[in-house]
């Protein structure tokens, strides 16, 4: 039996968001202390992965780990009838093939329930180790999804570079080019705060098209952190209060003939 | 109906026409047989012929003719005992008279000469000849045993050809007016026997029992043939009779029944029509005729056909609901967003997978 209360609905509703551009099918991976979601667009160059603990929840009850498959798109069309300020449940017993969903509204004086059908998704989880990355830039949500819908305009690929300097986006296409560069902001209020961690400068190449639909997530929290290291993929972090994350992990663009 | 190998080795399904003929009836095997190429008495162009060769009967001489499928050139098969024979078309074989195959070769009135002679001087392929009865040749030639059994001398006769051609036009004739009476008989039957479901062209071939039995049911019923009906069968039986004479011979024998081309430029009637169908179908009686080609088609191009074709592409899946449900079906299965749709358009050149940069572990830590 798994059962998890959310008062903050809006959180569930704005993850499934963030996901459903980037994925079709996915597993929330339900344990005795957490909740978690990890799956891997279709061309498996990209993969998101969501954690809540359980102490984010008012109520979260798992008595023996779970996986419930369900399709994104599917999801999201439900969660649509869940208001913002909606209290959300999740519910399914240990052999289900639904998901119950019970919105609540702040009064109690609406309750309504929705059964989404489960399926069977066969995918291994990818073990990602913890990493220490040469850079680490810390950002407002706000400012990363401005810059890459700005650069969008201009091309397809984008550029980021951390150096001393800062960390710029770059984007070179048919109509011209264009920089962004951003510097270290030690602003009084944590938000807005632009802190560059750097060992060693890195560029790396990547589709913005993919960076546009990690911006979905903007809503989820103030910032964003972004940390790279060379050759390897690009972790873009939206972490969720103080008790879970949504990250989005990108392979960079490696051109042998360019 | 059985197969057989053409000489490119492509096999092809055949219908017989005539069964007692290819198969030996005392062992129930079938006659070896082969192609050959003949010139066509109407066209005077070569083509292939089939032939038997038997110790025990006299070789006869096959037309083929190709019947295409009614739906489909491309794919389509004949399933022959435990063989895929995978050739669209199927061939019927029909029995023909060998003396119309000589007619190309002789056209007017020459000197007395041994037959050995004869075929030399106007090259005829000696298989071809393999297939003649020379009891046969008596009805194109003169024949002069004068000097004694030693040396019989042959003359093509004008004469002697036409009149075979009207004996064949007789029976031709013949057997159309039989048909044709038939047919109003069996119409007269089925009206007063309600409920039949039995074309009225139907015919099991070769059994002369139920053809007996038949006889007796339509003998009460009393069907004539009047002088127009009459007309319309001897205008057709000369059409078929034409189709195996070349330019000269046709001209000279429609000037003998006194008749001109228009006849043969003249639009079957409806009436004709049915009767071409019903001898493609048919074992035929006097053994010399087949149907025209250019009438093979009008037995798949029959009104009831259109719906026997919709039934066929319904119950063979490519109805036109049947896709669609496909469709739906599909589309139900996979919702993606409009999101997850210009995700796929993204070039990933130079983007390694996920899975070279992590492994699949069964339980991973996660960061943080």
């Amino acid at each position: 039996m798994f059962e998890a209360r959310l008062t903050q609905g809006k959180i569930f509703k704005q993850l499934i968001e963030a996901l459903k551009d980037l994925v079709q099918d996915a597993n929330i991976d339900c344990s005795e202390d957490e909740l978690s979601i990890q799956a891997m667009d279709s061309s498996h160059v990209s993969l998101v992965q969501v954690n809540l603990q359980a102490g984010g929840f008012d109520h979260f009850r798992c008595d023996r780990t779970i996986s419930l498959g369900f399709n994104s798109t599917n999801m999201s069309k439900i969660l649509k009838c869940a208001g913002n300020d909606d209290v959300i449940t999740l519910k399914a017993e240990d052999t289900a093939d639904a998901l119950t969903l019970m919105f609540e509204s702040p009064g109690q004086d609406r309750i309504a329930d929705f059964e989404l059908k489960l399926m069977d998704i066969d995918a291994e989880p990818l073990g990602i180790p913890d990493t220490e990355y040469q850079c680490t830039i810390r950002m407002p949500s706000g400012e990363f999804q401005r810059i890459i819908r700005d650069l969008q305009v201009l091309g397809d690929t984008c550029v980021i570079s951390c150096t001393k300097e800062g960390v710029r986006f770059s984007v070179s296409g048919d109509l011209g080019t264009g920089n962004v560069l951003l510097r270290n902001n030690a602003a009084e209020k944590e938000e807005d705060q632009v802190i560059i961690e750097m060992e060693e400068p890195v560029e790396l190449t990547f589709a913005l098209r993919y960076l546009n639909f990690f911006t979905k997530a903007t809503s989820l929290g103030g910032s964003v952190i972004l940390s790279m290291s060379p050759e390897v993929p690009v972790v873009v972090e939206y972490p969720i209060e103080e008790f879970g994350h949504i990250k989005y992990y990108l392979a960079p663009k490696i051109d042998d003939d360019a | 109906m059985s197969s057989k190998d053409s000489q490119e080795g492509k096999p092809f399904v055949a219908m017989v026409d005539c069964r007692p003929r290819t198969e030996d009836n005392a062992a129930r095997s079938i006659v070896p047989s082969s192609l050959l190429d003949i010139k066509d008495p109407c066209t005077g162009e070569k083509r292939q012929y089939l032939t038997t060769k038997s110790k025990k009967r006299k070789p006869s001489v096959f037309e083929i003719q190709s019947l295409p499928h009614p739906r489909s050139d491309d794919y389509s098969a004949f399933f022959v005992q435990s063989r895929v024979i995978s050739n669209p078309h199927m061939h019927m074989v029909t029995p023909v008279d060998p003396l119309y195959l000589l007619l190309p070769y002789f056209t007017s009135q020459e000197k007395w000469q041994p037959f050995d002679q004869l075929i030399q001087s106007k090259q005829i392929p000696s298989e071809q000849l393999d297939c003649l009865d020379m009891k046969q040749l008596k009805h194109l030639f003169e024949v002069n045993d004068a000097y004694g059994d030693d040396l019989i001398l042959y003359r093509f006769s004008k004469e002697k050809t036409l009149t075979w051609l009207q004996k064949k036009l007789n029976k031709v004739q013949e057997f159309l007016k039989a048909q044709f009476l038939l047919k109003q008989q069996r119409k007269a039957v089925d009206e007063r026997n309600t409920g039949g479901a039995f074309n009225s062209t139907f015919n099991l071939g070769g059994s002369d029992d139920i053809a007996q039995e038949e006889k007796k049911e339509c003998d009460d019923v009393q069907c004539k043939i009047d002088k127009d009906d009459e007309r319309q069968i001897k205008y057709f039986a000369v059409q078929i009779l034409c189709e195996y004479l070349g330019n000269f011979w046709r001209k000279e024998f429609l000037k003998a029944q006194a008749m001109d081309d228009s006849i043969l430029g003249l639009k079957k009637s409806t009436k004709a029509k049915s009767e071409t169908q019903s001898k493609e179908v048919k074992p035929e009686v006097t053994s010399t005729l087949s149907t025209s080609s250019s009438s093979d088609n009008q037995l798949f191009s029959n009104p009831g056909m259109s719906e026997a074709d919709k039934l066929m592409h319904y119950t063979m899946g490519s109805g036109e609901s049947n896709t669609e449900e496909q469709k739906t079906k599909k589309r139900k299965e996979a919702p993606k967003s409009a999101g997850l749709k210009s995700l796929s358009k993204v070039n990933t050149k130079g983007m390694k997978s996920m899975t070279s940069f992590f492994s699949t572990k069964p339980k991973a830590k996660k960061a943080k």
